[in-house]
């Protein structure tokens, strides 16, 4: 048989997936509605501040300093100085504590320790490191992340369009089986204008930091491989785009106009399967034996 | 003209009646020709197919009697001719697309050659749709978008709202389980 006669075999196909293909369709949502809700979600809840905002000045009079023998505010029309005779009875009988203060909890949040280097300051979270727990169990134990799904699949040879992502079949398969229950450690290649470009690359490294803004945890790779010839030494720098991704970030995948993806999972990037069912990492929930 | 449903019109095919092939027209008339332009590419073309297909189900009403699938029916007479039409006609300048189409299939077949189909349709029905039912709704929709309804990538894309490169990667895996599919079920084409 030959491909012209099976394609008029198609024919065959079961009535009901034929009317069911015709009928499905995925329209792209209005993007003028979507933003045009957007706006106006925006304008009620500018309006809702503005009067939540206004209203005090209405209802409730500032309230006065305290009044400590000596203080003096100014007032606030006509910047006349004033001296209070009466402690207003709306002030708290605590004591009231200020900057400095034993007890003072600033509403400012302290900035946290600034990164060795900030260009590569991916978050890793410590609690997913791989510690070596490997399961070879069944699919019913806990885990909390994987990488890997049954079979490596095999990758199109096919270069992403900017703006897409393409996840491959193991990757989709364990979406559809996990869902949200587990993060998944996923290794990207990343393509511009039809090429794909090293994971080490200016480019890379920028998107590795665009994600990274967006609340992904990127884990940039390197593995550096040195080879001693005798009389001289080379030394090869690997590096592997990956991610621990939340099922959602996955699904709604935040990809940059200008670059397309092909998102596997680590195992499949590595090309090494380390179980049947992909290595699970020990974390905050481990891996109940 | 009042409408009827298809057990209605296919009544009206069982008694002879001619009012059955206006009835048909009134009620599929555009899907069919939708479904044979997607294939010529051609307005005229595509509306003889349609006007064939009444003529063809005229003659094939009975013995069969496509009461809850009149229009899959229909439409699979419509492809039918309107693919033939196409391989007829070169000029139609879809030959090359429909070539293309082959091409991508015959990579589902685990050993191609020049002998016919060497199962029966029966077989073969079973083999499409067993591994069609293995498939999630919107693969399978996929597949039958591009070969049956014969869609470009481009309009599946636009159909589903996703990226042509996934359409692709989709396909692709799709013709890859199909292959696999045959195989280990033992389907000798």
């Amino acid at each position: 048989m030959r491909g012209n006669e099976f394609l008029d075999k198609m024919e065959l196909i079961d009535p009901a997936y034929i009317e069911a293909a015709e009928n499905k369709q995925n329209k792209r949502k209005n993007t003028w509605a979507k933003y045009g809700a957007l706006a106006a979600c925006l304008c009620v809840v500018a309006a809702g501040a503005f009067a939540i905002y206004k209203e005090p000045s209405v209802q409730n009079p500032p309230i006065p300093a305290p009044d400590l023998p000596g203080t003096s505010v100014t007032h606030p029309i006509n910047t006349e100085m004033i001296n209070r005779e009466d402690r207003p009875e709306i002030l708290p009988t605590h004591p009231v504590i200020g900057p400095g203060d034993e007890g003072y909890i600033s509403p400012i949040p302290t900035p946290g320790p600034v990164p060795e280097n900030p260009q590569y300051s991916f978050i890793y979270d410590g609690a997913f490191e791989t510690d070596g727990a490997f399961d070879t169990g069944e699919l019913s134990d806990v885990r909390n992340m994987i990488s890997g799904f049954g079979e490596l699949t095999q990758k199109p040879d096919m270069a992403v369009e900017e703006g897409g992502a393409c996840f491959s079949d193991a990757l989709e398969e364990a979406m559809e089986h996990y869902g949200d229950t587990v993060r998944y450690r996923v290794f990207i290649d990343l393509y511009s204008d039809g090429v794909q470009i090293s994971s080490g690359s200016e480019q890379a490294i920028e998107e590795a930091q665009r994600l990274c803004d967006m609340d992904y945890i990127v884990a940039l790779e390197t593995f550096t491989q040195t080879e001693d010839h005798g009389e001289y030494v080379t030394t090869n720098a690997t590096y592997y785009f990956t991610l621990h991704a939340e099922y959602e970030q996955l699904k709604n995948f935040a990809a940059a106009e200008n670059l397309g993806y092909y998102i596997m999972l680590y195992d499949e990037g590595t090309g090494i399967s380390s179980s049947s069912y992909g290595v699970v990492f020990s974390g905050s929930a481990a891996v109940d034996k | 003209m009042k409408a009827l449903d298809d057990n209605g019109i296919v009544e009206l095919y069982l008694q002879r009646d001619e009012t059955a092939i206006k009835h048909t027209a009134e009620k599929y008339g555009s899907r069919l020709r939708a479904v044979s332009y997607n294939i010529v590419s051609d307005s005229l073309t595509a509306e003889e197919c349609e006007n064939d297909t009444y003529m063809e189900a005229w003659k094939r009403i009975p013995p069969h009697e496509p009461r809850t699938y009149l229009y899959a029916f229909l439409a699979r007479i419509t492809r039918n001719i309107s693919l033939n039409r196409c391989r007829e006609q070169s000029a139609l300048k879809r030959s090359a697309f429909v070539g293309e189409l082959s091409a991508e299939l015959e990579q589902c077949i685990p050993a191609p050659d020049d002998i016919e189909c060497r199962i029966t349709d029966e077989e073969l029905r079973l083999a499409i749709n067993g591994f069609l039912g293995k498939l999630d709704e919107e693969k399978r929709n996929i597949f039958i978008r591009r070969y049956w309804y014969m869609d470009s990538v481009s309009d599946i894309s636009k159909r589903f709202a996703m990226s042509e490169s996934k359409v692709k990667t989709t396909l692709f895996r799709c013709r890859n389980r199909l292959r696999d599919y045959l195989e280990k079920e033992g389907y000798d084409l």
